[in-house]
């Protein structure tokens, strides 16, 4: 004996919630988007060929204008004063990489106090923002 | 007079097929404009202070110095900018354990000693070091 089916069921995925799906994700990427996380100095950096992609979250960046103004993290800061933020910084991630981005025009002599004050508190991980320089 | 009758007409409602659409075009609009921004620079590992100093053979330390007014010079001999990369993948091969040594004068521009790294990392130098000139 032959049953008849009763019941045709068409096979379809279900679209109605595609809308909200959209929603989380533009939630999602309007939550996430960063629009500037610091603002730093206004600096003119120097231009290089072998400067190479630096991971912007393990980076801490020291600023220095060409009125030799410092700034870290949006603070001005004296000169004597990198050593004691840094420490502490170096104390909450031991990895650290100290991002220099120094004016272009800066005379050495003040980069050569910047990086002491790097040696002193130990973050030694430097790395010279530089603008890239097309080859 | 009469009153006219009010025609059976359903009740007003705003069409929401396209909230979707409208949904997807601002996700597409924010994937496309969200920027993760990266930045460049030139990494080097600092000397740490009170490190005890390694003697090292003169034969295997070239310096390179840069002079307040800008000029470059190899162990006291003035060269250019652009030489400097040639010369030193050639010295390289000759003896793979070559210190590059970075002298800048105080009253040098910031901009010439990353000119200068930026050759040394260019020519694929593993070990540098830099320092300011007395004087």
């Amino acid at each position: 004996m032959r049953f008849k089916r009763t019941l045709e069921m068409g096979a379809s995925v279900p679209t109605g919630s595609m809308g909200d799906i959209v929603f989380l994700l533009l939630i999602f990427f309007l939550a996430t988007t960063i629009f500037k996380l610091e603002e730093g100095l206004t600096v003119t950096l120097p231009r290089a060929e072998s400067g190479v992609r630096v991971p912007r979250e393990k980076v801490t960046h020291v600023w220095v204008d060409a009125h030799e103004d410092i700034s870290i993290d949006d603070a001005f800061v004296h000169m004597d004063m990198i050593e004691q933020l840094l420490v502490k910084k170096m104390r909450e991630n031991p990895q650290l990489m100290v991002g220099l981005n120094m004016d272009a025009a800066l005379p050495y002599s003040t980069v050569d106090r910047v990086l002491r004050q790097l040696r002193k508190a130990n973050a030694l991980s430097v790395s010279f923002t530089s603008d890239l320089e097309a080859s | 007079m009469a009153k006219l009758k009010h025609p059976n007409l359903p009740p007003p409602e705003i069409s929401q097929a396209s909230t979707a659409d409208i949904a997807f075009l601002l996700l597409i609009f924010f994937i496309s404009t969200t920027v993760f921004e990266t930045e460049f620079g030139i990494p080097l590992l600092l000397p740490g202070l009170g490190g005890q100093s390694v003697k090292v053979k003169r034969k295997n330390v070239l310096t390179l110095r840069a002079a307040a007014d800008g000029s470059v010079y190899v162990d006291d001999a003035p060269v250019g900018l652009r030489t400097i990369r040639g010369m030193l993948e050639t010295e390289l091969e000759g003896n793979e354990n070559l210190i590059i040594s970075i002298e800048t004068d105080s009253d040098a521009a910031y901009e010439r000693m990353i000119d200068i790294l930026d050759e040394v990392k260019a020519a694929k130098a593993p070990r540098i070091s830099i320092k300011r000139s007395r004087g």
